[in-house]
């Protein structure tokens, strides 16, 4: 089920409903939130729910033995087998093709012919995203962070619950888990700030996302060299806000939908791309992924407690499995290596004073023409079109067929993005003083404005992820 | 239950029953308008059979699956019967039976003079030629049409072009049982309602008239569309049917593009977003020209349409379909190709 679909605007007031009624007696209240967030992922595909509970189950089996087990050697045992069965199933569905194509390249390049590898298995719905999400628990419990979550309703809640579920924010088990232990309060400001991200959310996506992508992005990244270099530029900046708006759009509904139900999820996006560099950059996009990455692989492999070529070492296999969690194929994987190298250059160029004093606002432009360029390699997944984009770029040539209303559409994700975070208060605070037919007369006019535009409607880019 | 959530389901019915008022008011304009409405229904028109114990008259029913007066299956010796295969063009459903081309044939079509003479009006909205082929298929055997005429394109267009220039088909789009058949209900609901009409139709319309559309269907989609043709084509002869064909006619060719209003525009985008309305006008030429090539590899007689009715506002309600003047000028023009042909190419005589 995605969030901007007429399933979701069923499903969500009823579940609320029952939840209001339910929330105070713990139990009934997390069985009703495991029930619908499998019901949510089945709308997706019903017979991935077993794969979903498979995980589930594992991980909090392993974990209980785990809290108990004080064999140092049986204890890493056990959390090696969850991070090998559960990158074992995401390999099978996410990377057995791309693997098996990589391979029978390489062996081709030999002269060696390899029959048919590929199988049709559909990528599960959010199969990253969970089973990040589990195995930080598992590692959690092995660093002795936290304690084996007990009760398997509530664990299995935490790992399912359905905002979160299909495209994060990855919630860490710490941060999520101690919220369902105690009593829910629901305060007016809550909801408030939930309604208003749905909002905020919903005019990301179908407002501007869906808009920029059937404006332009699509058919311009379709066939690069029908354009000038001007519509090349515009629609790469395009993207650059349609990629920013769908996920961080996502993000908003996600932490806004899990509000209502008086728990909080963390902040997934703060303003990207106002970055001034790359370590910057990995602290406001896509921040429970870079975290994720930060405290459980990056720290793993020793982080930066070594020379700078080690510390250069794990910023790359960082960035590079970073590249390849959004997607089987090469293009990530470079985006990946091509955000390590900014990390790497950064990190080199940190040290060097050279007494120049580049301004603020020349740091984020330069910063975010190298984020763009990124934007490309990860859009791009044929080396044709990427080599015909860039020289459709310098080949310089004006005019345009793009229509206004895409420039017009650009101008406000631009223009929204530099907004001040107040915005969002009043907002908020005009959610809590407007007089209740007021309200309801402009979500009406909203609700029909999304259903209007969602001609150009498609499924949330980092659902495929 | 807490205040704060109290809230928000009161906003919430509020904020349904606002949509509700605004979907009862386009629920009347289009009741009168004489359209189908989700919650009103729909106005009866003049014509229609005032009372279940009189015996329609005209199908479609149970037994006559057509849209014509109704026949039975075994025709008297010396019949003509003629099988239209269509889409909503012929269906006309804002007119009497009678209104259709289709059924109009057999008054322009000299031959059937003196003799009984019998319409098999196979159309109906949203059917594609290989919908047409089908029910061909399915009644052809038991209602013995002696031709079977193809009227058809639009529907092939968006077919078309929905499969070679729309998104690519999602990975989550496969058999998901009962949870397919609770969206697939809501969805239905959802487009029934005057809401989504309008909203469609003037702002998916004007979104994508500003989006960066095709101008041209693939030469895969061009092949398929002859492929059917040639299907069409086998399945009239199988039954001991003279097939014809019929070149589509629009209210605007790709000469007289630039005058076309821009809600015929919203009309070709309405449901297909994936051609512009340049690549719609293209389309139409080109499968024109493949509906030719057919016809005179096939030796099946071709009623041109296309040449001799382009440009004739007042034949058109909208692009594609026609008006009360429309249907004669298409049956007139139906009928004398008939007539014509019939020496050569008229089979079972």
């Amino acid at each position: 089920m995605v969030f901007n679909s007429i399933e979701f605007a069923v499903f969500l007031p009823i579940v609320l409903g029952i939840y209001a009624l339910i929330y105070k007696k713990h139990r009934a209240r997390d069985v009703w939130l495991l029930l619908c967030s499998y019901v949510f992922y089945m709308f997706s595909y019903w017979k991935y729910a077993g794969l979903l509970g498979f995980s589930t189950t594992l991980d909090y089996f392993i974990a209980r033995r785990m809290q108990v087990e004080t064999n140092p050697i049986r204890r890493t045992l056990l959390m090696t087998t969850s991070i090998a069965t559960n990158l074992t199933v995401l390999g099978i569905f996410k990377y057995y093709n791309f693997f098996a194509d990589t391979t029978a390249r390489i062996l081709a390049a030999y002269g060696i012919e390899m029959g048919p590898v590929f199988h049709n298995l559909v990528l599960p719905a959010g199969i990253s995203f969970y089973t990040f999400q589990s195995l930080s628990y598992t590692i959690d419990v092995y660093r002795r962070k936290i304690e084996a979550e007990p009760n398997f309703i509530r664990f299995a809640a935490f790992v399912s619950f359905f905002p979160a579920l299909v495209a994060g924010p990855i919630v860490r088990a710490s941060d999520f888990l101690p919220q369902l232990k105690k009593a829910i309060t629901f305060t007016n400001a809550d909801i408030q700030r939930g309604v208003t991200l749905i909002g905020i959310g919903l005019v990301k996506k179908i407002l501007i996302a869906d808009m920029l992508a059937l404006l332009a992005v699509d058919a311009v990244f379709d066939n690069p060299t029908a354009y000038s270099s001007v519509d090349l530029l515009f629609a790469l900046y395009g993207y650059t806000f349609q990629i920013y708006c769908d996920f961080s759009g996502y993000s908003d509904i996600a932490i806004g939908t899990a509000l209502l139900f008086g728990l909080h999820l963390p902040l997934n996006f703060n303003s990207p791309y106002l970055a001034r560099n790359p370590s910057d950059f990995w602290q406001r996009w896509h921040i429970s992924l870079s975290s994720w990455l930060r405290d459980y692989l990056y720290i793993s492999l020793g982080g930066n407690r070594g020379s700078t070529i080690f510390t250069m070492r794990n910023l790359m296999i960082t960035m590079l499995l970073g590249g390849l969690w959004h997607g089987a194929a090469m293009h990530f994987v470079v985006w990946g290596a091509y955000h390590g190298a900014l990390l790497i250059a950064y990190r080199a160029l940190e040290n060097v004073h050279t007494g120049i004093r580049v301004p603020v606002l020349a740091q984020r432009i330069l910063f975010f023409h190298l984020v763009v360029f990124g934007w490309l390699i990860f859009r791009v997944d044929n080396m044709q079109i990427f080599s015909d984009y860039l020289a459709g770029l310098g080949e310089l040539t004006v005019g345009s067929v793009l229509s206004a209303p895409f420039f017009a559409i650009l101008a406000v994700a631009f223009v929204s993005h530099f907004l001040p975070s107040g915005i969002m208060d009043r907002a908020i605070q005009w959610n809590q003083t407007a007089p209740v037919f007021v309200r309801s007369a402009v979500y009406a006019g909203m609700l029909l404005t999304f259903f209007a535009f969602s001609v150009g409607s498609s499924a949330f880019i980092y659902f495929q992820f | 239950m807490p205040v704060a959530l109290r809230s928000i389901f009161v906003t919430l019915a509020l904020t349904l029953a606002f949509l509700l008022a605004g979907e009862l008011v386009l629920e009347l304009r289009h009741y009168f308008k004489g359209y189908d409405t989700l919650l009103l229904g729909r106005k009866p028109t003049p014509d229609a059979a005032p009372a279940e114990a009189i015996a329609p008259t005209n199908g479609p029913t149970a037994d006559f699956p057509f849209r014509s007066p109704i026949v039975d299956p075994n025709a008297q010796p010396e019949t003509i019967r003629i099988w239209v295969a269509s889409a909503s063009y012929a269906a006309a459903t804002d007119l009497p039976p009678a209104g259709s081309f289709a059924n109009q044939l057999c008054d322009t079509f000299l031959e059937a003079r003196g003799r009984p003479c019998q319409t098999l009006n196979n159309s109906a909205a949203a059917w594609t030629t290989l919908d047409n082929i089908e029910q061909l298929k399915q009644h052809g055997p038991t209602w013995k049409p002696d031709y079977a005429i193809l009227y058809e394109m639009s529907n092939d267009i968006e077919y078309y072009s929905g499969k070679y220039l729309g998104a690519s088909a999602s990975p989550w789009n496969f058999d998901n049982g009962v949870f397919d058949a609770v969206r697939t209900a809501l969805h239905s609901v959802a487009e029934q309602t005057s809401s989504y009409s309008h909203l469609r139709h003037y702002v998916g319309g004007s979104i994508l008239l500003s989006s960066q559309l095709p101008d041209a269907l693939p030469e895969t989609a061009i092949a398929e569309f002859r492929a059917a043709l040639l299907a069409f084509i086998d399945a009239a002869r199988s039954v001991d049917a003279l097939p014809v064909l019929a070149t589509f006619v629009a209210s605007h060719d790709t000469a007289t593009a630039a005058s076309m209003p821009v809600d015929y525009k919203f009309q070709i985008l309405r449901y297909n977003g994936n051609l512009s309305p340049a690549g719609w006008l293209n389309a139409i030429d080109r499968l024109n020209e493949v509906i030719r090539e057919v016809g005179k590899e096939q030796n099946v007689p071709v009623a041109d349409l296309a040449a001799t009715l382009e440009r004739r506002p007042e034949y058109f309600k909208d692009f594609f379909h026609f008006t009360a003047t429309g249907h004669k000028a298409v049956a007139a023009q139906l009928g004398k190709l008939l007539s014509e042909q019939t020496a050569t190419f008229r089979h079972g005589e």
